[in-house]
């Protein structure tokens, strides 16, 4: 913790209490000095005693704050009881002053604000894994959340939307995630949330503005020179600025990566469904593309900022495709394969709704996007229906709908994102695929058997592994013992050797060289890396393999070697008879 | 001229006299040092440390914890007399009463650096 947090929290306290505390001594102090100088009861001699300035300070201890013991230490004359009661009413109200402060200073916002604070840089700062700072936790901020706690990373947000960070507190993370109600493009709260730490590996810049975002990457890299830097943007102008800053900086565009997917799945239906597959989407799976049909003309609605990325994709495609939309200036340039008008039903048929093979309601507007799939499919219900899911409370309705494929922008971006941290060789891998679809389409069809035959399943895991003593004791050990270990003996089952675990290795990285899809003969070496895809259930046996040194030997003979020195004993007698 | 100075250097200033009146006289002397001086300077020293809360410069700091100091000494000294007055029933011996004064005597000292302060720091101002 900063000592200028420290200075704000004790600047509000005193601040706050400092009318109350020079009120409280005044009247205290008149109170006092009027009970020591008015004339109490006369004593044996018949002069009037005086009260001392103790027993006056004791009086009023117990008076003002309404005790109330009496008259202690004896009886008052009636010129100290008329001031007992001015003492009285003027002292109970001033304590009631001083309490009313109090309190309210407790529900202070700028002090709870200055507290809370102060609470997440110490909790930050006391953290033991390493994190990434999320700025901004909308949908896709809160979708890749979920994603990193499955993947046992552990995450510090800034967000400037309070009602958002109580949304974040009533998550049940698998790691406490620390949330500030903050605005991350003041860079305090960048430090605050410890970008200057060791610990910190990267921070996630996911808000919705534009400028923001720019100015929360600028101030991160500033801050910390070597830090992985994922920034959201939707305008080239502002990429380029981004990219601009420089180091291991990435930008993630929704509208681009969303259009390249929507395009992916029209054109190249195979690469999306083993991406959906590999994603883990509900009810994807590899034995049958998710659109199974190709060329044909299709109708695209709405021409924004998203649109427009989607059509370019898909003509460069020459796949035939009519644009719907209702402002005249979105549509120059295309108007001979443009209706211009709203996406309601007597616009479509305009387009060509009886004849095509498939319908894209992409415009911003939950609401359109519903109801045009929904009057379409009345017309055409052979249609092959994409809709573009902008909220993610929206949910349920589009559940519901008719819908042949559902694109979350949203649920896309922090898709990517997560693959980007969790698993950054699986992008060789996608562009690895598009390379053989390009060269020789069948080939992927033999990639997509082999994924289904030897993982198979929904929701497969992803999981990088590196050959280290840390993480894989046993490969190490064998492998400092220069005995060949091979990729394939690792992925053996060790119940029956001759079986493999249900799992393939697609990407191997050595230094700077990465093979997609390695061999199993494949010879291992120390500080190797390779990205398995598995099913969940298989990480057990695979993790003890690379560690238990029994295993791995299992493995790699096919016989278990007696391990008790009596058995021991035994076999070599054995030999030497 | 400004208000908040006017009683701000005012109250500290007067800390400090009223402090000094206390204080002059023989140190064992009980006739020298009035209790009703005591009970002015200890109200007028916590008055002065209201005054200097939430102050966030270094020199309000350094002004705030001389009014501590001068605060615990004078209490302190408040202590003794209180103590020989109700609870011993000595009363005010010569050997109390120089306790006493001693006390308030370091509590002078913390006026003085309190009052060297704010007048240096208004010399250095220049307006």
């Amino acid at each position: 913790m900063s000592a200028t947090q420290l200075d704000r929290v004790s600047f509000i306290v005193l601040r706050n209490m400092r009318t109350p505390i020079i009120i409280l001594v005044c009247v205290y102090a008149v109170c006092i000095l009027g009970m020591v100088i008015i004339p109490g009861l006369p004593d044996a001699n018949g002069n009037a005693t005086r009260m001392s300035f103790f027993h006056a300070y004791y009086f009023l201890a117990y008076t003002a704050t309404t005790t109330g013991f009496g008259e202690l230490p004896g009886e008052f004359s009636n010129a100290q009881r008329m001031w007992a009661v001015v003492c009285l009413y003027i002292s109970v109200v001033t304590w009631l002053y001083a309490v009313g402060k109090i309190i309210s200073l407790v529900k202070n916002p700028h002090l709870q604000a200055a507290i809370d604070e102060t609470r997440f840089a110490r909790a930050v700062a006391k953290k033991i894994r390493n994190y990434y700072i999320v700025c901004g936790f909308g949908d896709t901020g809160s979708l890749l959340l979920r994603g990193l706690d499955d993947a046992g990373l552990s995450t510090v947000v800034l967000e400037s939307n309070d009602e958002r960070i109580k949304a974040l507190d009533l998550r049940d993370y698998q790691i406490k995630v620390l949330g500030l109600c903050a605005d991350a493009t003041q860079p305090r709260f960048l430090l605050e949330a410890g970008i200057e730490s060791e610990k910190c590996v990267g921070i996630l810049i996911l808000s919705n503005d534009e400028d923001a975002n720019l100015k929360v990457a600028v101030s991160a890299r500033i801050l910390r020179p070597d830090l992985k830097i994922i920034c959201r943007s939707t305008s080239e102008e502002n990429e380029s600025e981004i990219l601009a800053v420089g180091g291991d900086i990435h930008v993630v565009d929704p509208f681009r990566v969303f259009a390249s997917y929507l395009s992916m799945i029209i054109y190249n239906p195979t690469i999306q469904t083993i991406n959906e597959w590999i994603s883990g989407s509900p009810d994807s799976r590899l034995d049958h593309n998710i659109c199974p049909l190709k060329g044909g003309k299709w109708i695209l609605c709405g021409h924004g900022r998203m649109g427009r990325v989607v059509y370019k994709k898909l003509s460069e495609k020459q796949i035939d495709i009519t644009v719907v939309e209702p402002r005249a200036k979105n549509i120059e340039g295309i108007v001979d394969h443009a209706v211009l008008g709203r996406a309601n039903l007597e616009n479509l048929e305009k387009a060509g709704l009886k004849d095509c093979v498939g319908l894209i309601a992409g415009t911003d507007n939950d609401t359109f996007n519903l109801s045009m799939i929904h009057q379409a499919n009345r017309v055409n219900p052979a249609l092959f229906s994409m809709v573009r899911q902008n909220q993610h409370t929206n949910e349920i309705v589009f559940k519901r709908a008719q819908v042949d494929y559902i694109m979350q922008p949203s649920l896309v971006i922090a898709r990517m994102v997560l693959f980007m941290l969790t698993a950054p060789l699986l992008k060789s891998f996608f562009s690895y695929l598009r390379l053989v679809y390009e060269n020789d389409p069948s080939r992927l069809a033999d990639i997509t058997n082999r994924l289904e035959t030897e993982v198979g399943g929904e929701a497969p895991m992803l999981k990088t592994y590196s050959f280290t003593q840390k993480k894989a004791p046993a490969v190490y050990q064998k492998l400092f013992e220069q005995t060949e270990v091979k990729l394939g003996d690792i992925c053996r089952d060790p119940a029956i050797q001759t079986d493999f675990l249900k799992m393939v290795p697609l990407v191997h990285r050595r230094g700077e060289v990465i093979k997609v899809l390695p061999p199993n003969d494949l010879v291992l070496m120390a500080e190797d890396e390779v990205l398995f895809c598995m099913r969940p259930s298989q990480e057990v046996y695979f993790e003890a393999n690379i560690s238990n040194i029994h295993i791995l030997d299992y493995l790699l003979t096919g016989v278990e070697p007696p391990r008790g020195s009596f058995f021991r004993w035994l076999e070599r007698k054995g030999i030497a008879n | 001229m400004n208000a908040e100075k006017v009683v701000f250097s005012f109250i500290v200033v007067l800390a400090l006299t009223l402090n000094f009146g206390f204080f002059l006289g023989k140190m064992e002397d009980p006739l020298d040092h009035n209790i009703y001086v005591l009970f002015a300077t200890i109200f007028i020293n916590f008055f002065a440390t209201g005054l200097k809360l939430g102050d966030r410069t270094q020199i309000g700091a350094v002004l705030l914890s001389t009014s501590l100091v001068a605060n615990l000494q004078l209490i302190a000294a408040a202590a003794v007399w209180g103590y020989v007055e109700h609870i011993s029933g000595t009363g005010l011996t010569p050997e109390n009463t120089s306790v006493m004064v001693s006390l308030t005597g370091g509590a002078l000292i913390a006026n003085v650096i309190s009052v060297v302060i704010l007048v240096s720091e208004t010399l250095m101002s220049r307006r």
